[in-house]
């Protein structure tokens, strides 16, 4: 069972996806599903035998395009309705083991394409207003196959953490004019205390208001609203950036050579183009869940209850040992 | 960077696309030096 339910308090939408609590956990390698299907064994999700990078629907999806009605009837107030969408599986490589960081630059480089043209093309489907690409890494985030994948959910709303720095962001446009990204982009580079990175095109910092210890911010130096806005030269320069913050995860404690996070690129719904969003720009989010070594941050009362996050840490120092990783 | 994709359906209909690439020299991973 499967259908979008209207919360009226909090004003979003709840996908309930029954059939995802029955999806693989964790099988043994040889039975991995995202590994090309060898000859003679148990067929995998992908029947080439070997690949570079490859973009499927996901078997266990909570969005889909041909959506079963509602399995229950909603209310004035509460309202239901199919869960229409995609949900789409992103492997990195036909190698079972590795992860991003370890891989060569060009497939980083790869995946940038790829990122775009699902943008692209999920983007165009009418019933989705927002494509959002993601990777979850480690068992601590909640992963349940190893194999080195991301995710991609085009939602056929704008998800309410977005929906609410788009809000902000044209806010601040109506009332002080130009992008509120781009200027907190350049009060950031003139500060350079939060900065752990950067090239000719991209900023990589931990932002003066992180939620999490680690949480590290990539965004353009120009106004770049999507993915597609991104020139060649741009897109060899996300890679470039993005490769130098997941090794610097990586380099950060001994204790974890691969360091869990959850990895979410933000950008501008898919109901116009970019000439329609002036006011708000393409970025990506890291939110590793260690604070230390071997303490994890949870989302605990007045994170998960109340919203308000609470980071025991400062910016300025954490982005000054990843900046020197 | 030239990128060819290949859609396909996988029995139970679901679409399954297969990306490669053509890289060009000027695509190759920066040198200590350039960075």
């Amino acid at each position: 069972m499967s259908e979008l339910r209207w919360n009226p308090v909090l004003e979003e939408w709840i996908i309930t996806a029954t059939q995802r609590q029955d999806r693989t956990f964790f099988p043994p390698p040889e039975y991995c599903p995202l590994c090309p299907t060898k000859p003679g064994a148990f067929p995998t999700e992908i029947p080439a035998p070997d690949y570079d990078i490859v973009v499927f629907e996901n078997k266990f999806p909570s969005l889909r395009p041909d959506p079963p009605e509602p399995a229950v009837e909603g209310t004035d107030l509460c309202p239901v309705r199919p869960a229409a969408g995609v949900c789409e599986v992103v492997v990195y490589s036909s190698d079972h083991n590795g992860e991003l960081a370890t891989m060569p630059f060009e497939k980083i480089h790869k995946l940038v394409y790829v990122w775009a043209d699902r943008f692209e093309e999920l983007g165009n489907r009418p019933e989705v207003e927002f494509v959002f690409l993601f990777e979850n890494k480690g068992r601590e985030i909640g992963v349940t196959l190893a194999h080195p994948h991301g995710q991609i959910y085009a939602y056929p709303f704008i998800p309410p953490v977005l929906e609410r720095e788009l809000r902000g962001c044209k806010r601040h446009f109506d009332a002080r004019g130009g992008c509120l990204l781009c200027q907190l982009v350049r009060e950031e580079r003139e500060d350079g205390r939060r900065i752990v990175a950067t090239n000719e095109s991209f900023v990589a910092f931990i932002p003066f208001f992180a939620r999490y210890p680690y949480e590290v911010h990539i965004h353009p130096l120009a106004h770049r609203p999507a993915i597609t806005d991104f020139d060649a030269d741009e897109k060899r320069r996300l890679a470039e950036i993005l490769q130098t913050v997941i090794v610097k995860y990586n380099h950060l404690w001994p204790e974890h050579p691969s360091l869990p996070y959850i990895m979410v690129t933000h950008q501008r719904p898919t109901d116009a183009g970019s000439e329609a969003y002036p006011h708000y720009h393409y970025h990506i989010e890291f939110y590793p869940p260690y604070r230390t070594p071997d303490k994890l941050k949870y989302l605990a009362g007045s994170e998960a209850g109340a919203g308000a996050f609470i980071n025991d840490t400062l910016a300025e120092e954490k982005a000054e040992i990843l900046r020197n990783t | 960077m030239v990128m060819k994709k290949e859609p396909t359906r996988k029995d139970d209909g679901r679409q399954l696309i297969y990306y490669t690439f053509v890289i060009e020299p000027k695509d190759k991973a920066p040198t200590e030096q350039e960075r």
